[in-house]
Protein backbone atom coordinates (compact mmCIF):
# COMPACT_ATOMS: atom_id res chain seq x y z
CA UNK A 1 0.00 0.00 0.00
CA UNK A 2 2.36 3.27 -1.36
CA UNK A 3 -0.25 5.41 -0.71
CA UNK A 4 -2.06 7.38 2.09
CA UNK A 5 -4.42 4.78 4.01
CA UNK A 6 -5.49 4.30 7.67
CA UNK A 7 -5.83 2.16 10.29
CA UNK A 8 -8.72 0.29 11.86
CA UNK A 9 -8.70 -2.27 14.44
CA UNK A 10 -12.41 -4.66 13.45
CA UNK A 11 -14.63 -5.07 16.27
CA UNK A 12 -15.03 -8.81 15.70
CA UNK A 13 -12.03 -10.54 14.70
CA UNK A 14 -9.72 -7.88 16.70
CA UNK A 15 -7.33 -7.84 13.52
CA UNK A 16 -5.76 -4.46 12.93
CA UNK A 17 -6.85 -3.69 8.92
CA UNK A 18 -5.26 -1.04 6.73
CA UNK A 19 -7.63 0.98 4.80
CA UNK A 20 -7.04 3.38 1.55
CA UNK A 21 -9.20 6.33 0.66
CA UNK A 22 -11.92 5.74 -2.13
CA UNK A 23 -11.67 7.10 -5.18
CA UNK A 24 -14.33 8.95 -6.87
CA UNK A 25 -14.97 6.61 -9.56
CA UNK A 26 -15.75 3.54 -7.09
CA UNK A 27 -17.94 5.73 -5.35
CA UNK A 28 -19.77 6.24 -8.64
CA UNK A 29 -20.00 2.82 -8.70
CA UNK A 30 -21.94 2.44 -5.35
CA UNK A 31 -24.18 5.02 -6.33
CA UNK A 32 -25.41 3.65 -9.41
CA UNK A 33 -26.24 0.60 -7.55
CA UNK A 34 -27.72 2.32 -4.56
CA UNK A 35 -30.11 3.93 -7.20
CA UNK A 36 -31.01 0.31 -9.00
CA UNK A 37 -31.74 -0.44 -5.46
CA UNK A 38 -29.31 -3.50 -6.43
CA UNK A 39 -28.40 -4.73 -3.04
CA UNK A 40 -26.87 -8.42 -4.32
CA UNK A 41 -24.74 -6.76 -6.67
CA UNK A 42 -23.74 -3.99 -4.59
CA UNK A 43 -23.11 -6.71 -1.74
CA UNK A 44 -20.40 -8.20 -4.46
CA UNK A 45 -19.14 -5.16 -5.36
CA UNK A 46 -18.61 -3.88 -1.64
CA UNK A 47 -16.66 -7.06 -1.22
CA UNK A 48 -14.48 -6.73 -4.43
CA UNK A 49 -13.93 -3.02 -2.54
CA UNK A 50 -12.53 -4.79 0.23
CA UNK A 51 -9.85 -6.53 -1.74
CA UNK A 52 -8.46 -3.60 -3.37
CA UNK A 53 -8.99 -0.98 -0.40
CA UNK A 54 -7.90 -3.02 2.32
CA UNK A 55 -5.30 -5.85 3.35
CA UNK A 56 -7.37 -8.23 4.23
CA UNK A 57 -5.70 -11.53 4.25
CA UNK A 58 -9.39 -13.51 5.67
CA UNK A 59 -12.96 -12.89 4.68
CA UNK A 60 -14.04 -10.89 7.98
CA UNK A 61 -17.70 -11.26 9.17
CA UNK A 62 -20.62 -8.62 7.72
CA UNK A 63 -20.14 -6.75 11.28
CA UNK A 64 -16.44 -6.26 10.69
CA UNK A 65 -17.26 -5.34 7.00
CA UNK A 66 -19.71 -2.69 7.79
CA UNK A 67 -17.26 -1.20 10.47
CA UNK A 68 -14.86 -0.96 8.05
CA UNK A 69 -17.50 0.68 4.93
CA UNK A 70 -18.47 3.06 7.98
CA UNK A 71 -14.53 4.31 8.33
CA UNK A 72 -13.97 4.33 4.31
CA UNK A 73 -16.95 6.55 4.55
CA UNK A 74 -15.89 8.87 7.53
CA UNK A 75 -12.87 9.14 5.60
CA UNK A 76 -13.03 9.50 1.92
CA UNK A 77 -16.45 11.17 2.39
CA UNK A 78 -16.85 13.00 5.76
CA UNK A 79 -17.40 11.96 9.04
CA UNK A 80 -20.53 14.50 10.12
CA UNK A 81 -24.01 13.19 8.74
CA UNK A 82 -26.89 15.73 8.96
CA UNK A 83 -30.43 14.95 9.64
CA UNK A 84 -32.82 17.42 8.67
CA UNK A 85 -36.11 16.11 10.52
CA UNK A 86 -39.20 17.64 11.85
CA UNK A 87 -40.64 17.33 15.55
CA UNK A 88 -44.57 17.43 15.92
CA UNK A 89 -44.83 18.31 12.38
CA UNK A 90 -42.71 21.05 12.47
CA UNK A 91 -39.31 21.63 11.16
CA UNK A 92 -36.38 20.33 13.62
CA UNK A 93 -32.64 21.91 14.33
CA UNK A 94 -30.53 20.00 12.15
CA UNK A 95 -29.03 16.59 13.73
CA UNK A 96 -25.69 16.34 13.29
CA UNK A 97 -23.99 12.39 13.27
CA UNK A 98 -20.45 11.35 13.40
CA UNK A 99 -19.51 8.15 12.18
CA UNK A 100 -16.72 7.54 14.43
CA UNK A 101 -18.86 7.65 17.09
CA UNK A 102 -21.08 4.84 15.76
CA UNK A 103 -17.69 2.75 15.90
CA UNK A 104 -16.98 3.54 18.88
CA UNK A 105 -19.93 2.19 20.08
CA UNK A 106 -19.45 -0.85 18.51
CA UNK A 107 -16.04 -1.25 19.46
CA UNK A 108 -17.13 -0.85 22.96
CA UNK A 109 -19.88 -3.13 22.78
CA UNK A 110 -18.96 -5.78 21.35
CA UNK A 111 -17.28 -8.72 22.89
CA UNK A 112 -16.01 -9.75 19.78
CA UNK A 113 -16.59 -13.62 20.25
CA UNK A 114 -19.75 -15.05 18.57
CA UNK A 115 -18.03 -18.43 17.70
CA UNK A 116 -19.95 -21.54 18.50
CA UNK A 117 -18.85 -25.60 17.92
CA UNK A 118 -21.80 -27.69 17.42
CA UNK A 119 -20.89 -31.59 17.32
CA UNK A 120 -22.71 -34.55 16.20
CA UNK A 121 -21.55 -38.09 15.50
CA UNK A 122 -18.06 -37.29 13.26
CA UNK A 123 -19.47 -34.09 12.38
CA UNK A 124 -17.95 -30.86 13.79
CA UNK A 125 -19.59 -27.48 12.32
CA UNK A 126 -18.10 -24.02 13.99
CA UNK A 127 -20.60 -21.14 13.51
CA UNK A 128 -20.24 -17.54 13.54
CA UNK A 129 -21.79 -14.19 12.66
CA UNK A 130 -22.95 -13.99 8.93
CA UNK A 131 -20.04 -12.73 6.10
CA UNK A 132 -22.32 -11.49 3.59
CA UNK A 133 -23.59 -8.04 3.60
CA UNK A 134 -26.50 -8.95 1.96
CA UNK A 135 -29.27 -11.48 3.09
CA UNK A 136 -32.40 -11.98 1.68
CA UNK A 137 -33.45 -15.03 3.24
CA UNK A 138 -32.60 -16.71 6.10
CA UNK A 139 -31.68 -20.21 4.94
CA UNK A 140 -29.35 -18.10 3.15
CA UNK A 141 -27.46 -17.13 6.45
CA UNK A 142 -26.72 -21.00 6.87
CA UNK A 143 -24.01 -20.58 4.36
CA UNK A 144 -22.41 -17.48 5.29
CA UNK A 145 -22.63 -18.02 9.24
CA UNK A 146 -20.48 -21.88 8.82
CA UNK A 147 -16.65 -20.76 9.47
CA UNK A 148 -15.46 -24.64 8.70
CA UNK A 149 -16.78 -28.11 9.16
CA UNK A 150 -14.40 -30.99 10.48
CA UNK A 151 -15.08 -34.24 9.37
CA UNK A 152 -13.86 -37.01 11.58
CA UNK A 153 -11.33 -34.06 13.30
CA UNK A 154 -10.07 -33.01 9.32
CA UNK A 155 -11.39 -29.26 8.39
CA UNK A 156 -12.65 -29.38 4.76
CA UNK A 157 -11.52 -26.33 3.95
CA UNK A 158 -15.47 -25.17 3.92
CA UNK A 159 -14.40 -21.73 2.43
CA UNK A 160 -12.24 -23.00 -0.26
CA UNK A 161 -14.95 -24.13 -1.67
CA UNK A 162 -17.40 -22.82 -4.15
CA UNK A 163 -20.60 -21.26 -3.58
CA UNK A 164 -22.62 -24.25 -5.26
CA UNK A 165 -20.57 -26.92 -3.58
CA UNK A 166 -20.76 -25.11 0.09
CA UNK A 167 -25.08 -25.25 -1.12
CA UNK A 168 -24.16 -29.20 -1.42
CA UNK A 169 -22.25 -29.85 1.75
CA UNK A 170 -24.84 -27.81 4.09
CA UNK A 171 -28.03 -29.88 2.15
CA UNK A 172 -26.12 -33.08 3.94
CA UNK A 173 -26.08 -31.74 6.85
CA UNK A 174 -28.19 -33.74 9.95
CA UNK A 175 -31.29 -31.54 10.70
CA UNK A 176 -29.66 -31.32 14.26
CA UNK A 177 -27.50 -28.55 13.02
CA UNK A 178 -30.14 -26.42 11.32
CA UNK A 179 -31.90 -26.70 14.60
CA UNK A 180 -28.55 -25.43 16.70
CA UNK A 181 -27.93 -22.30 13.80
CA UNK A 182 -31.44 -21.19 14.81
CA UNK A 183 -31.00 -20.99 18.30
CA UNK A 184 -27.74 -19.53 17.73
CA UNK A 185 -29.04 -16.64 15.64
CA UNK A 186 -31.41 -16.04 17.91
CA UNK A 187 -29.07 -16.07 20.92
CA UNK A 188 -26.72 -13.60 19.57
CA UNK A 189 -29.84 -11.36 18.38
CA UNK A 190 -30.61 -11.41 21.61
CA UNK A 191 -27.49 -10.46 22.65
CA UNK A 192 -27.06 -7.41 20.68
CA UNK A 193 -30.45 -5.97 20.42
CA UNK A 194 -28.91 -3.54 23.45
CA UNK A 195 -26.91 -2.17 20.48
CA UNK A 196 -28.48 0.87 18.43
CA UNK A 197 -26.74 1.71 15.24
CA UNK A 198 -28.79 4.90 15.96
CA UNK A 199 -31.00 6.06 18.92
CA UNK A 200 -33.69 8.92 17.87
CA UNK A 201 -32.99 10.52 21.74
CA UNK A 202 -34.76 13.90 19.33
CA UNK A 203 -38.00 12.34 19.39
CA UNK A 204 -38.03 13.34 15.52
CA UNK A 205 -41.27 12.25 13.55
CA UNK A 206 -39.30 10.17 10.82
CA UNK A 207 -36.91 8.11 12.66
CA UNK A 208 -36.95 5.02 14.75
CA UNK A 209 -34.08 3.71 16.53
CA UNK A 210 -31.99 1.35 14.59
CA UNK A 211 -30.35 -2.03 16.22
CA UNK A 212 -27.74 -3.85 14.90
CA UNK A 213 -28.79 -6.83 13.99
CA UNK A 214 -26.44 -9.16 11.49
CA UNK A 215 -28.70 -11.57 10.23
CA UNK A 216 -31.02 -9.08 8.04
CA UNK A 217 -30.18 -6.44 5.62
CA UNK A 218 -29.87 -3.44 8.23
CA UNK A 219 -26.19 -3.25 7.72
CA UNK A 220 -26.32 -3.08 4.10
CA UNK A 221 -29.13 -0.57 4.39
CA UNK A 222 -27.66 1.89 6.97
CA UNK A 223 -24.39 1.88 4.46
CA UNK A 224 -26.77 2.58 1.46
CA UNK A 225 -28.23 5.83 3.41
CA UNK A 226 -24.68 6.94 4.41
CA UNK A 227 -23.45 6.65 1.13
CA UNK A 228 -26.38 7.85 -0.89
CA UNK A 229 -25.86 11.12 -2.78
CA UNK A 230 -27.46 12.56 -6.10
CA UNK A 231 -25.45 10.68 -8.91
CA UNK A 232 -26.59 13.26 -11.30
CA UNK A 233 -25.10 16.11 -9.52
CA UNK A 234 -21.64 14.04 -8.61
CA UNK A 235 -21.08 13.68 -12.70
CA UNK A 236 -22.27 17.54 -13.09
CA UNK A 237 -19.43 18.07 -10.55
CA UNK A 238 -17.56 15.89 -12.62
CA UNK A 239 -18.20 17.83 -15.35
CA UNK A 240 -17.15 21.67 -13.77
CA UNK A 241 -14.32 20.50 -12.38
CA UNK A 242 -13.05 19.42 -15.48
CA UNK A 243 -14.17 22.26 -17.52
CA UNK A 244 -13.52 24.91 -15.13
CA UNK A 245 -10.48 23.35 -13.01
CA UNK A 246 -9.06 21.73 -16.41
CA UNK A 247 -8.27 18.47 -14.50
CA UNK A 248 -8.57 15.48 -16.73
CA UNK A 249 -11.75 12.60 -16.04
CA UNK A 250 -9.19 9.98 -15.48
CA UNK A 251 -8.22 12.59 -12.27
CA UNK A 252 -11.21 13.44 -11.15
CA UNK A 253 -11.99 9.47 -11.03
CA UNK A 254 -8.98 8.83 -8.95
CA UNK A 255 -9.80 11.78 -6.64
CA UNK A 256 -10.85 11.19 -2.87
CA UNK A 257 -14.83 12.50 -2.43
CA UNK A 258 -13.22 14.46 0.10
CA UNK A 259 -10.62 16.17 -1.93
CA UNK A 260 -13.32 17.26 -4.82
CA UNK A 261 -15.91 18.53 -2.30
CA UNK A 262 -13.25 20.71 -1.09
CA UNK A 263 -11.97 21.71 -4.89
CA UNK A 264 -15.74 22.62 -5.54
CA UNK A 265 -15.73 25.05 -2.48
CA UNK A 266 -12.90 26.47 -2.98
CA UNK A 267 -14.49 26.96 -6.73
CA UNK A 268 -17.59 28.85 -5.43
CA UNK A 269 -15.57 30.52 -2.88
CA UNK A 270 -13.53 32.37 -5.78
CA UNK A 271 -16.30 32.65 -7.83
CA UNK A 272 -18.18 34.85 -4.90
CA UNK A 273 -15.06 36.80 -4.53
CA UNK A 274 -15.03 37.43 -8.27
CA UNK A 275 -18.50 38.37 -8.44
CA UNK A 276 -18.36 40.72 -5.24
CA UNK A 277 -15.63 42.25 -7.23
CA UNK A 278 -17.05 42.42 -10.02
CA UNK A 279 -20.49 43.77 -8.61
CA UNK A 280 -18.21 46.62 -6.21
CA UNK A 281 -16.67 47.64 -9.33
CA UNK A 282 -19.84 48.69 -11.47
CA UNK A 283 -20.92 50.68 -8.22
CA UNK A 284 -21.66 54.23 -9.49
CA UNK A 285 -19.06 57.22 -8.56
CA UNK A 286 -16.22 54.16 -8.16
CA UNK A 287 -13.35 53.82 -10.15
CA UNK A 288 -10.83 51.03 -10.05
CA UNK A 289 -7.92 51.91 -8.04
CA UNK A 290 -4.64 50.13 -7.82
CA UNK A 291 -3.94 48.43 -4.35
CA UNK A 292 -0.43 47.77 -3.52
CA UNK A 293 0.80 45.67 -0.51
CA UNK A 294 1.75 47.34 2.66
CA UNK A 295 4.56 45.57 3.18
CA UNK A 296 7.39 47.24 4.36
CA UNK A 297 5.46 50.54 5.17
CA UNK A 298 6.39 52.51 7.59
CA UNK B 1 -7.75 -33.69 4.88
CA UNK B 2 -10.34 -34.52 2.01
CA UNK B 3 -10.06 -31.49 -0.21
CA UNK B 4 -11.75 -33.24 -2.99
CA UNK B 5 -15.52 -32.05 -3.09
CA UNK B 6 -16.84 -35.61 -4.04
CA UNK B 7 -14.98 -37.02 -1.32
CA UNK B 8 -16.25 -34.60 1.47
CA UNK B 9 -19.83 -35.46 0.39
CA UNK B 10 -19.82 -38.76 0.33
CA UNK B 11 -18.17 -38.95 3.38
CA UNK B 12 -21.10 -36.33 5.01
CA UNK B 13 -23.16 -38.90 3.42
CA UNK B 14 -21.66 -41.96 4.82
CA UNK B 15 -21.60 -40.67 8.75
CA UNK B 16 -25.08 -40.16 8.37
CA UNK B 17 -26.09 -43.54 7.30
CA UNK B 18 -24.16 -44.75 9.91
CA UNK B 19 -26.23 -43.57 12.78
CA UNK B 20 -29.53 -44.31 11.31
CA UNK B 21 -32.77 -43.49 13.16
CA UNK B 22 -34.77 -46.56 14.57
CA UNK B 23 -38.29 -46.48 14.50
CA UNK B 24 -41.50 -47.95 15.30
CA UNK B 25 -44.36 -48.24 12.96
CA UNK B 26 -47.05 -48.38 14.35
CA UNK B 27 -49.09 -49.73 11.03
CA UNK B 28 -47.02 -52.97 10.33
CA UNK B 29 -46.01 -53.30 14.86
CA UNK B 30 -42.20 -53.06 13.23
CA UNK B 31 -38.85 -51.62 13.47
CA UNK B 32 -37.63 -49.47 10.44
CA UNK B 33 -34.58 -48.19 9.64
CA UNK B 34 -34.59 -44.21 8.83
CA UNK B 35 -31.83 -41.62 7.57
CA UNK B 36 -32.16 -38.40 9.65
CA UNK B 37 -33.34 -35.66 7.89
CA UNK B 38 -30.97 -33.14 6.40
CA UNK B 39 -31.02 -29.45 5.99
CA UNK B 40 -32.11 -29.57 2.40
CA UNK B 41 -35.25 -31.55 3.12
CA UNK B 42 -35.31 -29.00 6.32
CA UNK B 43 -35.24 -26.58 3.85
CA UNK B 44 -37.61 -27.64 1.72
CA UNK B 45 -40.37 -27.76 4.29
CA UNK B 46 -39.77 -24.14 5.16
CA UNK B 47 -40.58 -23.07 1.23
CA UNK B 48 -43.65 -24.79 1.79
CA UNK B 49 -44.74 -21.15 3.55
CA UNK B 50 -44.53 -19.43 0.51
CA UNK B 51 -47.17 -21.71 -1.57
CA UNK B 52 -50.07 -19.82 -0.76
CA UNK B 53 -53.19 -21.63 -0.49
CA UNK B 54 -51.63 -24.69 -1.42
CA UNK B 55 -48.97 -24.15 1.65
CA UNK B 56 -50.75 -26.96 4.01
CA UNK B 57 -51.01 -29.22 0.80
CA UNK B 58 -47.50 -28.89 -0.52
CA UNK B 59 -45.96 -29.17 3.32
CA UNK B 60 -47.79 -32.47 3.58
CA UNK B 61 -46.31 -33.90 0.27
CA UNK B 62 -42.97 -32.29 1.29
CA UNK B 63 -43.00 -34.14 4.41
CA UNK B 64 -44.00 -37.63 2.95
CA UNK B 65 -41.39 -37.39 0.52
CA UNK B 66 -38.91 -36.85 3.29
CA UNK B 67 -39.98 -39.81 4.95
CA UNK B 68 -40.38 -41.99 1.95
CA UNK B 69 -36.57 -40.97 0.85
CA UNK B 70 -35.52 -41.97 4.44
CA UNK B 71 -36.77 -44.69 4.79
CA UNK B 72 -33.55 -47.22 4.19
CA UNK B 73 -35.07 -50.61 4.35
CA UNK B 74 -38.58 -49.44 2.13
CA UNK B 75 -40.60 -50.98 4.12
CA UNK B 76 -44.19 -50.43 3.60
CA UNK B 77 -45.78 -47.06 5.50
CA UNK B 78 -49.44 -46.03 6.20
CA UNK B 79 -50.61 -42.45 6.20
CA UNK B 80 -51.27 -43.13 9.92
CA UNK B 81 -47.66 -43.71 10.04
CA UNK B 82 -46.78 -40.34 9.34
CA UNK B 83 -46.83 -38.52 13.03
CA UNK B 84 -45.34 -41.20 15.03
CA UNK B 85 -42.39 -41.24 12.64
CA UNK B 86 -41.92 -37.51 12.60
CA UNK B 87 -42.08 -37.36 16.25
CA UNK B 88 -39.38 -40.63 16.78
CA UNK B 89 -37.45 -38.62 14.35
CA UNK B 90 -37.15 -35.67 15.96
CA UNK B 91 -36.60 -37.03 19.47
CA UNK B 92 -33.53 -39.08 18.02
CA UNK B 93 -32.07 -36.62 15.91
CA UNK B 94 -32.82 -32.77 17.30
CA UNK B 95 -34.40 -32.89 20.69
CA UNK B 96 -36.17 -35.27 23.27
CA UNK B 97 -38.50 -32.19 24.30
CA UNK B 98 -41.24 -30.18 22.26
CA UNK B 99 -43.20 -27.13 22.89
CA UNK B 100 -46.82 -27.87 23.92
CA UNK B 101 -49.31 -25.26 24.26
CA UNK B 102 -52.66 -25.02 26.67
CA UNK B 103 -55.62 -23.50 26.14
CA UNK B 104 -54.45 -20.50 27.75
CA UNK B 105 -51.80 -20.15 25.58
CA UNK B 106 -49.17 -21.40 28.49
CA UNK B 107 -46.08 -23.09 26.96
CA UNK B 108 -44.66 -26.31 28.73
CA UNK B 109 -41.71 -28.62 27.79
CA UNK B 110 -43.32 -31.69 26.89
CA UNK B 111 -41.14 -35.32 26.54
CA UNK B 112 -42.01 -36.68 23.02
CA UNK B 113 -41.61 -40.16 24.64
CA UNK B 114 -44.63 -39.44 26.29
CA UNK B 115 -46.43 -38.84 23.14
CA UNK B 116 -44.85 -41.37 21.19
CA UNK B 117 -45.72 -43.85 23.58
CA UNK B 118 -49.17 -42.77 23.97
CA UNK B 119 -49.60 -42.45 19.71
CA UNK B 120 -48.28 -46.27 19.43
CA UNK B 121 -50.16 -48.11 22.74
CA UNK B 122 -53.30 -46.48 20.99
CA UNK B 123 -55.74 -48.90 19.28
CA UNK B 124 -55.34 -48.41 15.47
CA UNK B 125 -58.14 -47.28 13.46
CA UNK B 126 -59.51 -50.37 10.97
CA UNK B 127 -57.12 -50.13 8.17
CA UNK B 128 -59.49 -51.33 5.63
CA UNK B 129 -63.26 -52.17 5.36
CA UNK B 130 -65.73 -53.14 2.56
CA UNK B 131 -68.77 -50.73 2.68
CA UNK B 132 -71.90 -51.86 -0.44
CA UNK B 133 -75.39 -49.94 -1.23
CA UNK B 134 -77.45 -52.23 -3.31
CA UNK B 135 -74.60 -53.72 -6.21
CA UNK B 136 -72.23 -51.31 -5.58
CA UNK B 137 -69.19 -51.95 -3.83
CA UNK B 138 -66.04 -49.95 -2.19
CA UNK B 139 -62.98 -51.13 -0.70
CA UNK B 140 -61.69 -48.86 1.34
CA UNK B 141 -58.01 -48.49 3.15
CA UNK B 142 -56.60 -46.54 4.86
CA UNK B 143 -53.76 -44.78 2.11
CA UNK B 144 -50.36 -45.59 1.67
CA UNK B 145 -47.73 -42.81 2.05
CA UNK B 146 -46.96 -42.92 -1.59
CA UNK B 147 -50.67 -42.96 -2.40
CA UNK B 148 -51.25 -40.16 0.00
CA UNK B 149 -48.75 -38.37 -1.71
CA UNK B 150 -50.42 -38.78 -5.28
CA UNK B 151 -53.98 -37.80 -3.84
CA UNK B 152 -52.62 -34.44 -2.44
CA UNK B 153 -50.75 -34.04 -5.90
CA UNK B 154 -54.07 -33.46 -7.42
CA UNK B 155 -55.17 -31.52 -4.74
CA UNK B 156 -52.77 -28.98 -5.40
CA UNK B 157 -53.37 -28.85 -9.06
CA UNK B 158 -57.10 -28.19 -8.10
CA UNK B 159 -56.11 -25.66 -5.54
CA UNK B 160 -53.80 -24.28 -8.80
CA UNK B 161 -52.46 -20.71 -8.25
CA UNK B 162 -54.08 -20.28 -4.80
CA UNK B 163 -56.09 -17.59 -5.41
CA UNK B 164 -58.40 -16.96 -2.93
CA UNK B 165 -61.36 -16.82 -4.86
CA UNK B 166 -60.74 -20.20 -6.68
CA UNK B 167 -59.97 -21.72 -3.25
CA UNK B 168 -63.62 -21.04 -2.38
CA UNK B 169 -65.02 -22.01 -5.46
CA UNK B 170 -63.30 -25.64 -5.44
CA UNK B 171 -63.60 -26.51 -1.83
CA UNK B 172 -66.14 -29.36 -1.91
CA UNK B 173 -63.80 -30.46 -4.44
CA UNK B 174 -60.99 -30.56 -2.08
CA UNK B 175 -63.06 -32.22 0.56
CA UNK B 176 -64.26 -35.15 -1.57
CA UNK B 177 -60.86 -35.45 -2.90
CA UNK B 178 -59.82 -36.26 0.77
CA UNK B 179 -62.34 -38.46 0.74
CA UNK B 180 -60.85 -40.52 -2.32
CA UNK B 181 -57.67 -40.99 -0.10
CA UNK B 182 -59.45 -44.01 1.34
CA UNK B 183 -61.10 -45.54 -1.60
CA UNK B 184 -59.11 -48.49 -3.30
CA UNK B 185 -61.49 -49.77 -5.26
CA UNK B 186 -65.32 -49.77 -6.41
CA UNK B 187 -67.50 -52.17 -8.18
CA UNK B 188 -70.63 -51.70 -9.77
CA UNK B 189 -73.24 -54.84 -10.67
CA UNK B 190 -69.76 -56.69 -10.02
CA UNK B 191 -67.70 -54.99 -12.66
CA UNK B 192 -65.00 -53.18 -11.09
CA UNK B 193 -63.85 -49.81 -11.88
CA UNK B 194 -59.92 -49.21 -11.88
CA UNK B 195 -60.22 -46.41 -8.88
CA UNK B 196 -56.53 -46.30 -8.59
CA UNK B 197 -55.71 -45.67 -12.34
CA UNK B 198 -58.23 -42.38 -12.44
CA UNK B 199 -57.18 -38.82 -12.33
CA UNK B 200 -58.59 -36.58 -9.75
CA UNK B 201 -60.82 -35.30 -11.15
CA UNK B 202 -62.91 -38.29 -11.87
CA UNK B 203 -62.39 -39.53 -8.57
CA UNK B 204 -64.38 -37.10 -7.77
CA UNK B 205 -67.10 -37.24 -10.18
CA UNK B 206 -67.64 -40.48 -9.12
CA UNK B 207 -67.65 -40.33 -5.50
CA UNK B 208 -69.74 -37.21 -5.96
CA UNK B 209 -72.80 -39.65 -7.55
CA UNK B 210 -72.74 -41.74 -4.44
CA UNK B 211 -75.52 -41.41 -2.12
CA UNK B 212 -75.72 -40.20 1.81
CA UNK B 213 -75.47 -43.56 3.03
CA UNK B 214 -72.43 -44.41 0.81
CA UNK B 215 -70.53 -41.42 1.25
CA UNK B 216 -71.48 -41.21 4.95
CA UNK B 217 -69.39 -45.23 5.06
CA UNK B 218 -66.68 -43.27 3.98
CA UNK B 219 -66.65 -40.27 6.07
CA UNK B 220 -67.18 -42.16 9.42
CA UNK B 221 -63.68 -44.71 8.16
CA UNK B 222 -61.75 -41.36 7.33
CA UNK B 223 -62.48 -39.64 10.14
CA UNK B 224 -61.13 -42.41 12.46
CA UNK B 225 -58.52 -42.16 10.74
CA UNK B 226 -57.72 -38.59 11.26
CA UNK B 227 -58.82 -38.91 14.93
CA UNK B 228 -56.02 -41.66 15.43
CA UNK B 229 -53.89 -38.93 13.49
CA UNK B 230 -54.74 -35.76 15.92
CA UNK B 231 -53.85 -37.99 18.73
CA UNK B 232 -50.27 -37.43 17.97
CA UNK B 233 -51.42 -33.55 18.30
CA UNK B 234 -52.58 -33.95 21.92
CA UNK B 235 -51.38 -34.29 25.31
CA UNK B 236 -52.97 -34.42 28.93
CA UNK B 237 -50.36 -34.01 31.49
CA UNK B 238 -51.93 -34.13 34.96
CA UNK B 239 -55.48 -32.32 33.87
CA UNK B 240 -54.17 -29.86 31.76
CA UNK B 241 -54.24 -30.79 27.97
CA UNK B 242 -51.54 -29.39 25.93
CA UNK B 243 -51.71 -29.12 21.83
CA UNK B 244 -48.31 -29.79 19.50
CA UNK B 245 -48.38 -28.51 15.97
CA UNK B 246 -46.47 -30.95 13.53
CA UNK B 247 -45.80 -27.91 11.36
CA UNK B 248 -43.28 -26.66 9.53
CA UNK B 249 -42.31 -25.15 12.87
CA UNK B 250 -42.14 -28.41 14.25
CA UNK B 251 -39.64 -30.11 11.24
CA UNK B 252 -38.07 -26.63 10.24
Amino acid sequence: MNTFCFNLTLPISKKNVRIRELKNIDFKNILKFIQNNDNQNLSVYLDYLLSIYTDLDFVPTNIDKFCIFLMLRSVSIGNVIELHTTKDGKKAPIIKILINSIIDNLEKNLSGNYEQILEKNDIKVIIDLPKSLYINKIENIFQDIIKEIYISEDAIGYWELDKVEREEIINNLDSYFSKEIYKHIGKIGNDLKHILLFENKWNVDELNDIVLNPFCDILLEFLKNLYNRNLLNYFEIGYVLCKHARISLEYFDNMIPIETEIYISQMKKEAKEAEDREKHSREPGRQSVNVHPLNNQI
Amino acid sequence: MPKDFKDIVSKLKQITQDKLNEVYIPSSKTIAKFVPFNIKQQKEVLNTISEGNSSPVEFAIVVLQSILENNVDKVPLLSIDRNSILLQMREQSISKTIKGIDSEQNELEINIRQIVEKINGEGLPELSKEVNYSTIKVSLNVPTIEHEINVNRGIKHLIGDGKDEKVKKIVGDIYIAELTKYVLAISVEGEDIEFHKLGIADKIAIISTFNHELSKEILDFASKVKQYEAEAEKITIGEVKYKIDLDVAFLG
